[in-house]
């Protein structure tokens, strides 16, 4: 057990480890995850659903003629838009586009009121708005479909009303605004979505915190694998170095036990962290004001097994480099990169939707990928428990940490075979 | 110092774990953006989405609304005994495969179906005026709000609901006007001037080249890697100090000016970290294919000056007393890592937070070097003129003259308390 | 015994290292107490002390490298500034820790340190060539530090200090954790340089390396100086005559015997003390020349058979000790 606590007391002077890889990098990945918290603990409508509201920024160069078809303009889409200001200039709307400051942006050119008068008169062709639709989705086409919604209906208002006589800028502004006026109080002009009335679901807000629960499980994966990788290898070299491999070897111990007591050290170490990440999963959605029986006890209790595996998993695969002994700067590369792939191929942090089939396939080479699986499958997503998914998937799971230590061994007897100089392939500074 | 600088060159790049660091970590991470986003472009799609329709006598009536739910469909819906149009326009040829019906007796089977059912995402119904109204399922209200899972979800509905208006909204207008004047239903050139749909907008493009979403990834990558160069500085300054090493106090005794010394690890910093950003560079344009306009110039402009600026917080990094060269190092790659996720390198949530920063406090922008280096690449892209990139350049210059007035108060002192 | 070298030795002109009343505080704690040192040009002059002394602080504030309280330090009778470089030029350090880098080959690492004194290429590789033939670092031109063992590093450190044929050498403890060839080899190879007429202050835990080499040794401690002189004018310094070892095998169960035994030769006047440890005499004596007669010539008197005899004069380890005491150093 000597070398179980000497393990431990490795693990705790890595302070730096500790900090930067349990602590920092898990605030981080929370702190990613506190604006869907944060945005579905605000929401109290728990019987209302709300439809998106595209930005929507409007650019006048058509001067007082533009002015005064570009205010009932506003007001129509402030109905089912937000209205953002992003500047007029260029830059202002260079900027605007390429930061995604609205989702659409409306440009209105110079005599453009006139030529829509003409239009109408004469029936030739109707001058456009210039629209700038954003890149990251189809809420600017939607704002596009209200801004052609209003021109149609300003268009049939200011024939109506001019019946057959002509048609000036003027009339178009006041056929602009009869639209407004006309559709201000009617209920059936903008409709408001219900939410049908299911006495058997959980309330909205129970239900976002399950959702905040299971999302926060999934994004502490990344933290868990790559702090409990580098730590676990760190930690596993300080018994690993040449001279103390040869101390140890010469002691009157089996190896195998001594490397089993700091496997089993490291392993405790990744519980504690693993309950930590959870308590912070479980302590998001309460701060946000989400009630904590919206989580089914299921699911905490099959989340948290699936972290302390995964945490496991991390340690194995620490273990498996320091048995390489390579250097910490090396450790802190493969971790890093190991983590980000993973990561990255298990949707935490973009869409499933997002990327090739082929990277989806690389990602169920990994074990976040399954990891996410586990836990989405006892989610309680739609009411359903796959109680016999999450085993599956958590052995698949468990089954990388096997290869992992495999692999170490092998490793080990192949240092043990063929020891090298230990000294280091880059400057060391002796510091004063 | 021109030795200095040689030896230094040599010394860096023979680090195995900052070449690692600095010339393969951008490539590996390049290489997975380009796998993860290669779908990226359907997950803005909209989604068939399968809703009930109350097929009740109010619904039957109301021609224009049925009209306009076939045109939503890609097979539409036969039901009150009639044929439904699809020629109607609802503005969109993407619009076409949104629904997917299916007919209901009523608003209690609708309701039983989308609790029943997870698939249906809820129920439409017409009213006595032939307003059409959406309900959604519960389940249908979380599955949006959720934000990584069915990301088209919550988007479609809102298309969705919006079409309901426009269709709702024609027959508002139409219906009043042809109430309020009693002519107009007998002109058959306004009643035919009600079927034209003419074009009334133009989509444009602003900047200089059309934005991608994922650029803006590949951007940030090269930001933190310029800061991750900050080790190839950190190391040439803890290697010239007598209070930090040995070597340093080796170093300090020979007949050089200190400050020669440190110049000379300086431009071989310099000249490694820009290295290593245009190898990063090259990569991610010409096999990523990311863009930068034809701007390859201003590109190999931005580059040193990141790398400038880089090199400069490193040396600050470097000359702050009292700290391990491996704290340091450590520090270099938490600054950068940290920094990161405020320029939106870790996903669609990080560039959210990014574009907030950038407009709602851009002073906390204007201070975040990885955030400024990711901005010099956005400005050539995507602005005509060069004066927001110049501008960017200004602000990292400036980082870089304040990084390095304070590494020179620290190394200006020649003797020391303790070493 | 150090070898002197007449010529080069001038007892006149300016010293090549002058310290006075030096003080040195780190906070309350005093590290240098009014140290003098004088080190004469061409001279190897040997620095000793404890753990904690104030040697490499010493050394330091000579360098110009820390900053002092009080006193005046110079250097070939110049003040010693971070900004003296013709000074420097004449200065060479090899630190207690090797200082190389670890990714630059031998010849790459002498060449960088060469450097940063001498400007002309041409003269640059001569002096290079002759630190490699100097230390004996030939066949390990192209190696990189890490594939070289303890005492090559160290050969590699010497020559990175004194590839510029500096005319003054700091040495501060070079033979740490090295083999005895590659020990003995050094201390050579700093003969060797103040043959050449180099000027060494030479620091070190190893007594006999201190006896070996140096003209003259400044025992510190505490920061002040205990003593100064020649190895041999320390040892006179300390009253202590040779110690006898008898083997008595008879005596070892028969303590009566023994304790006779003992007593008798404790009231020999030659006698300072007697010890026995596990059938063993052990005699210290007075300064003197017939000690080991008197107590042979006792011990035959008293009829005890004897076995093995040894004696030995006092090393200047005990020298050392007896100046410093015993009582260990941790700090």
């Amino acid at each position: 057990m000597s070398t179980f606590r000497t393990t431990f007391k490795v693990l705790a002077a890595q302070k730096g480890m500790i900090m930067l890889y349990v602590v920092a990098l898990g605030l981080l990945m929370f702190g990613l995850g506190w604006s869907t918290a944060s945005t579905l603990g605000n929401d109290d409508s728990s019987v209302a659903y709300a439809p998106d509201r595209p930005e929507v920024a409007i650019v006048n160069r058509d001067g007082a003629d533009g002015e005064r078809l570009m205010e009932p303009m506003r007001a129509f889409l402030a109905e089912e838009c937000d209205l953002v200001d992003v500047g007029t200039s260029s830059e202002d709307l260079q900027t605007a586009v390429a930061s995604n400051y609205a989702d659409l942006i409306v440009i209105m050119p110079d005599g453009f009121a006139q030529r829509f008068a003409t239009a109408l008169t004469d029936g030739t062709a109707s001058p456009e708005l210039e629209v700038v639709t954003s890149y990251t989705g189809a809420l600017g086409t939607l704002a596009k479909l209200q801004v052609e919604d209003f021109l149609r209906l300003a268009r049939i208002e200011t024939l109506g009303a001019t019946y057959g006589s002509t048609v000036d800028d003027s009339d178009v502004a006041n056929g602009a605004q009869a639209v407004v006026d006309r559709l201000k109080d009617n209920p059936g002009a903008y409709p408001t979505a219900a939410v049908a009335p299911d006495p058997s679901a959980v309330s909205d807000r129970e239900d976002n915190a399950r959702i905040v629960f299971v999302t926060m499980v999934k994004m502490a994966a990344y933290p868990l694998l790559v702090a409990m990788l580098i730590c676990t290898a760190l930690a596993m070299n300080a018994f690993g170095g040449t001279d103390v491999r040869r101390r140890l070897y010469a002691s009157p111990r089996r190896t195998g036990s001594m490397m089993l007591q700091q496997f089993a050290a490291c392993s405790v170490f990744s519980m504690l962290v693993s309950v930590l990440y959870l308590a912070l999963a479980v302590a998001l959605p309460a701060v946000n004001g989400l009630p904590l029986s919206g989580i089914p006890s299921a699911t905490l209790w099959l989340s948290l097994a699936a972290m302390l595996v995964y945490g496991i998993v991390g340690v194995a695969c620490g273990f498996m480099l320091s048995m390489l002994s390579l250097g910490s700067a090396a450790v802190n590369g493969f971790g890093n990169v190991f983590g980000l792939a993973t990561m990255f191929t298990s949707g935490m942090a973009c869409p499933l939707e997002m990327m090739p089939q082929f990277m989806i396939d690389i990602g169920k080479l990994m074990p976040g990928w399954w990891f996410c699986e586990a836990v989405q499958a006892v989610s309680g997503s739609k009411g359903v428990m796959d109680v016999a998914l999450w085993w599956r998937d958590m052995g698949l799971v468990a089954l990388f940490g096997v290869a992992f230590v495999c692999l170490g061994l092998v490793f080990s007897r192949y240092r043990r075979v063929h020891p090298k100089l230990s000294g280091a392939a880059v400057t060391q500074l002796a510091e004063g | 110092m021109w030795t200095t600088f040689l030896n230094s060159l040599k010394v860096s790049l023979r680090e195995k774990s900052a070449v690692f660091w600095l010339f393969c970590f951008p490539i590996i991470l390049s290489t997975m953006f380009m796998g993860m986003f290669g779908n990226i472009s359907q997950s803005y799609d909209l989604l068939t989405m399968k809703f009930a329709v109350v097929a009740d006598d109010d619904y039957c009536k109301a021609d224009a609304a049925r009209a306009m739910l076939a045109a939503m469909q890609r097979t539409p819906l036969e039901t009150c005994d009639t044929a439904t149009s699809d020629d109607v326009d609802t503005g969109s040829d993407g619009l076409k495969d949104l629904l997917e019906l299916t007919a209901v007796d009523s608003v209690a089977e609708a309701t039983d179906l989308v609790n029943r059912d997870t698939e249906v995402r809820g129920y439409l119904e017409a009213d006595g005026d032939g307003m059409l109204r959406m309900t959604v399922s519960r389940n249908t209200v979380s599955m949006a709000n959720s934000p990584n899972t069915e990301p088209g979800l919550s988007v479609s509905l809102s298309v969705l609901d919006s079409a309901l208006g426009v269709a709702n909204r024609q027959g508002i207008v139409v219906t009043q006007l042809l109430e309020r004047d009693g002519r107009l239903v007998q002109d058959p050139a306004f009643l035919a001037s009600l079927q034209e749909n003419p074009q009334v907008t133009r989509e444009v493009t602003l900047t200089n080249f059309r934005p991608e979403e994922t650029a803006r990834y590949y951007y940030a990558l090269l930001a933190m890697a310029a800061l991750m160069a900050m080790t190839f500085a950190v190391t040439s300054v803890c290697t010239a100090q007598a209070n930090l090493s040995a070597l340093g106090m080796r170093r300090s005794m020979a007949p050089l000016a200190k400050w020669r010394q440190i110049a000379g690890g300086f431009l071989a910093s310099w000249l490694c970290t820009f290295l290593a950003l245009l190898v990063a560079l090259a990569y991610i344009l010409f096999v990523c294919k990311v863009s930068v306009g034809g701007r390859y110039a201003a590109s190999v402009l931005a580059i040193a000056v990141a790398s400038f600026t880089a090199t400069a917080l490193g040396t600050f990094l470097g000359a702050l007393p009292k700290l391990g060269m491996n704290t340091k190092v450590s520090l270099t790659t938490t600054l950068s890592c940290g920094l990161s996720l405020f320029s939106g390198l870790y996903g669609s949530q990080a560039m959210l937070l990014s574009d907030t920063i950038q407009r709602d406090l851009p002073w906390l922008a204007a201070i975040n070097p990885t955030q400024q280096v990711t901005n010099l690449f956005y400005d050539i892209l995507y602005y005509d003129s060069y004066a927001p990139f110049l501008r960017t350049v200004g602000i990292l210059l400036a980082m870089a003259a304040i990084a390095l007035a304070g590494a020179t108060f620290f190394l200006r002192r020649q003797r020391y308390e303790h070493l | 015994m150090a070898t002197t070298n007449d010529t080069t030795k001038a007892a006149n002109g300016a010293a090549a290292i002058s310290v006075t009343d030096l003080v040195k505080r780190y906070g309350d704690a005093l590290a240098l107490d009014y140290l003098d040192i004088d080190v004469r040009p061409g001279e190897v002059y040997g620095l000793l002390g404890p753990n904690g002394s104030g040697k490499t602080t010493a050394i330091n504030c000579i360098l110009g490298l820390l900053t002092y309280d009080g006193g005046q330090v110079r250097v070939f009778g110049e003040e010693m500034t971070p900004t003296n470089y013709a000074l420097k030029r004449r200065i060479g350090i090899v630190p207690q820790d090797v200082a190389v880098f670890n990714e630059l080959t031998v010849q790459e690492n002498i060449d960088y340190f060469c450097s940063l004194y001498v400007r002309g290429n041409t003269e640059r590789k001569r002096l290079v060539n002759e630190a490699i033939d100097f230390v004996e670092l030939g066949e390990f031109r192209s190696y990189r530090p890490r594939r070289l063992s303890g005492g090559l590093l160290r050969r590699l450190n010497i020559a990175c200090g004194i590839v510029h044929k500096p005319e003054l050498i700091f040495f501060d403890e070079p033979t740490v954790a090295v083999d005895p060839q590659s020990r003995n080899r050094i201390l050579e190879g700093i003969q060797e340089l103040n043959r050449q007429g180099a000027t060494v202050l030479y620091t070190s835990h190893y007594m006999e390396e201190v006896e070996q080499i140096c003209d003259r040794i400044q025992i510190i401690d505490h920061g002040r100086q205990i003593a100064l002189g020649t190895a041999e004018e320390l040892k006179r310094m300390v009253d202590a005559g040779e110690r006898i070892s008898i083997e008595a095998p008879t005596l070892t169960g028969d303590e009566a015997a023994r304790e006779h035994v003992m007593q008798t030769l404790g009231r020999l006047a030659c006698v300072r003390s007697v010890d026995w440890d596990d059938g063993t005499l052990d005699v210290t004596c007075e300064p003197g020349e017939h000690d080991l007669i008197d107590v042979l010539q006792a011990l035959r008197t008293l009829d005890v058979p004897v076995g093995h005899v040894s004696s030995r004069t006092p090393t200047f380890n005990d020298v050392f000790l007896a100046l410093t005491g015993t009582a260990l150093r941790d700090n």
